[in-house]
């Protein structure tokens, strides 16, 4: 079902609350992994994520690993190193052609099972946006490198691959990100999702420097927006909506540049109050967000009464702003063992706070 | 003399790797090495205080960083030829199950800029590793990083894992996004630090 920026903000206006859940619904299924594996399974842990909290969108699971594990196996890595490799130098040019192609072949289950579930949930369940999702390049590039924040500084003092053997395995590394998450995400829009979301936590203050920014530096542009630009081109292209995610701490600067990338739903991590950044962001672009779900485990990081006051505080400055805003977690909610409970009791609360 | 030292820790402060380098290979010649070493604590220092002070961030925490460690690897064996090797020991890792590193790297680097042995464990370290490395290093100090929710549990059972073996008496620090002084407290660890400028001084007062 195709889904529009009016109907977006039309959900916004309509007081929609969405949190993101299907990690803790997963969570509830006897055998994770097989739930993942099985499209059926897992289109039906995303439909039951949106049912129980009464959302329109069927938000996926956010699983940051999926594209680094595949250009893993597309380098040759061995599996267990999936996970945790680094590359130290430039791969050979027989190495890069290989991943590329490999690439370009089948996608691995957890990929294929994730793109699968999207056209499950699309003919189950047709009153329900679907939504896929993807890792974004620079996030995806900075867990490929030993120090991804030095090579990305380098290159913002001017340091170009040809100066600098850092830069360049890191602008080599950038480009596979790019392949590999064209490929995930030409997938997923092969089953017609209404949105793609893209997490690109990375494009923030610890990986780029506002200091480098203000002296005049084009490596946010460069690094992080360029390529964000592009796959809003094509996923829009393919007639599906952009949401995108970054729970980083963020400049002004930042939030303009997110802005202005004019995803339907712009998702900010709680770093940033959203009513003091929403004249940075247009008017048609929905703002989403950012209760600190990160503390949501424990009754001592934050309780049920916080929860609901903090809840309240974003709608009633947020509606003051009258900026399209519909009240989520600050991320995907991730089940903690042994605290889902505590957990799902603070979902509650603010889905029903008034 | 005084000139050169001044230098090399202004080329510390801005992260000028080559300049350091140059400037370090020349003092080495001349100079005795814990003026040369205090000349690069005093560099990173400052940097650590800036960065508390928010005035510059973790790119320029990590490139002044970067420079260091190059001028170390240089100074390190006159370094331990005049017996002034570091006094303490920390081993430093990201929990069982968490791939995060930056708040971890950062925090080794300002440590190592304070002149303590740090033993980087990496990411993804179970309890019986960090349990190893601290006995075989004899370290002072154990440092566990997290970035997730989901992680912080393995935070506990390395705690566990060290409190009920020969080491328990090991002093342990906890940071990372999710973790608070509250957290640490559950847990039973001796320090929460709730960034990386702070956790050097948390490591000195554990050392203390």
């Amino acid at each position: 079902m195709k889904l529009s920026r009016q109907q977006v903000i039309g959900m916004a206006n309509s007081g929609l609350r969405m949190p993101i859940v299907a990690d803790i619904v997963l969570h509830e299924q006897p055998d994770v992994m097989a739930a993942r594996l099985d499209p059926a399974q897992l289109a039906q842990v995303l439909e039951q994520g949106a049912r129980r909290f009464n959302t329109p969108i069927a938000l996926p699971l956010m699983d940051l690993s999926l594209e680094k594990a595949f250009l893993g196996k597309a380098l040759g890595i061995p599996e267990a190193e999936w996970a945790t490799f680094h590359l130290h130098s430039l791969p050979d040019e027989a190495t890069l052609a290989k991943a590329m192609e490999t690439i370009a072949g089948p996608l691995p289950p957890l990929m294929q099972s994730a793109a699968d579930a999207l056209e499950v949930l699309g003919k189950n369940a047709q009153d329900l946006y679907v939504c896929g999702m993807a890792i974004g390049p620079l996030s995806l590039a900075t867990k490929l490198v030993d120090d991804p924040i030095v090579s990305i500084a380098m290159a913002a003092s001017g340091m170009s691959a040809e100066d600098d053997e850092d830069v360049e395995l890191f602008e080599c590394v950038l480009k596979l990100s790019m392949a590999v998450i064209e490929r995930n995400l030409r997938a997923q829009l092969e089953k017609k999702p209404a949105a793609i979301f893209i997490a690109e936590p990375a494009a923030n203050m610890v990986y780029i420097s506002p200091n480098q920014m203000a002296q005049g530096s084009d490596i946010f542009e460069r690094y992080a927006m360029s390529l964000n630009r592009r796959i809003r081109d094509f996923v829009e292209e393919s007639g599906a909506q952009l949401f995108f995610h970054c729970c980083g701490e963020l400049t002004d600067e930042m939030v303009k540049a997110f802005g202005d990338l004019r995803p339907v739903i712009l998702s900010l991590g709680s770093p940033r109050k959203l009513w003091e950044i929403e004249h940075l962001v247009p008017k048609d672009v929905v703002l989403f967000g950012n209760l600190p779900s990160k503390k949501f485990f424990s009754e001592k990081e934050i309780t049920v009464p916080q929860v609901e006051e903090l809840a309240r505080e974003l709608l009633e400055k947020m509606k003051a702003t009258n900026h399209p805003f519909i009240l989520g977690s600050e991320c995907d909610i991730l089940c903690v063992p042994g605290c889902h409970d505590e957990i799902v009791k603070k979902i509650d609360a603010f889905i029903h706070v008034h | 003399m005084d000139e050169k030292l001044t230098a090399l820790e202004t080329a510390i402060k801005a992260g000028k790797r080559k300049d350091a380098l140059a400037l370090t290979q020349e003092l080495v010649q001349s100079s005795p090495p814990g003026g040369i070493l205090n000349a690069l604590i005093s560099g990173m220092n400052d940097v650590g205080k800036r960065f508390k002070a928010n005035e510059i961030f973790v790119p320029e925490v990590l490139v002044a960083a970067r420079a260091m460690k190059g001028c170390l690897e240089v100074l390190e064996p006159k370094l331990a030829a005049a017996g002034l090797s570091p006094e303490h020991t920390i081993v430093m890792g990201t929990v069982e199950g968490d791939l995060h590193d930056i708040g971890k790297n950062l925090v080794v680097m300002l440590l190592k800029g304070a002149n303590f042995n740090v033993i980087d464990l990496g990411v993804n370290v179970p309890p019986e590793k960090f349990y190893e490395a601290v006995k075989e290093h004899h370290a002072n100090v154990l440092a566990l990083s997290a970035l997730l929710t989901t992680t912080m549990p393995a935070m506990k059972s390395t705690i566990e894992k060290m409190r009920g073996s020969d080491l328990k008496d090991i002093k342990v620090m906890v940071g990372g996004a999710p973790v608070t002084q509250a957290y640490a407290d559950e847990i039973g660890a001796d320090g929460y630090s709730m960034d990386a400028a702070s956790a050097v001084e948390l490591a000195k007062e554990l050392v203390g």
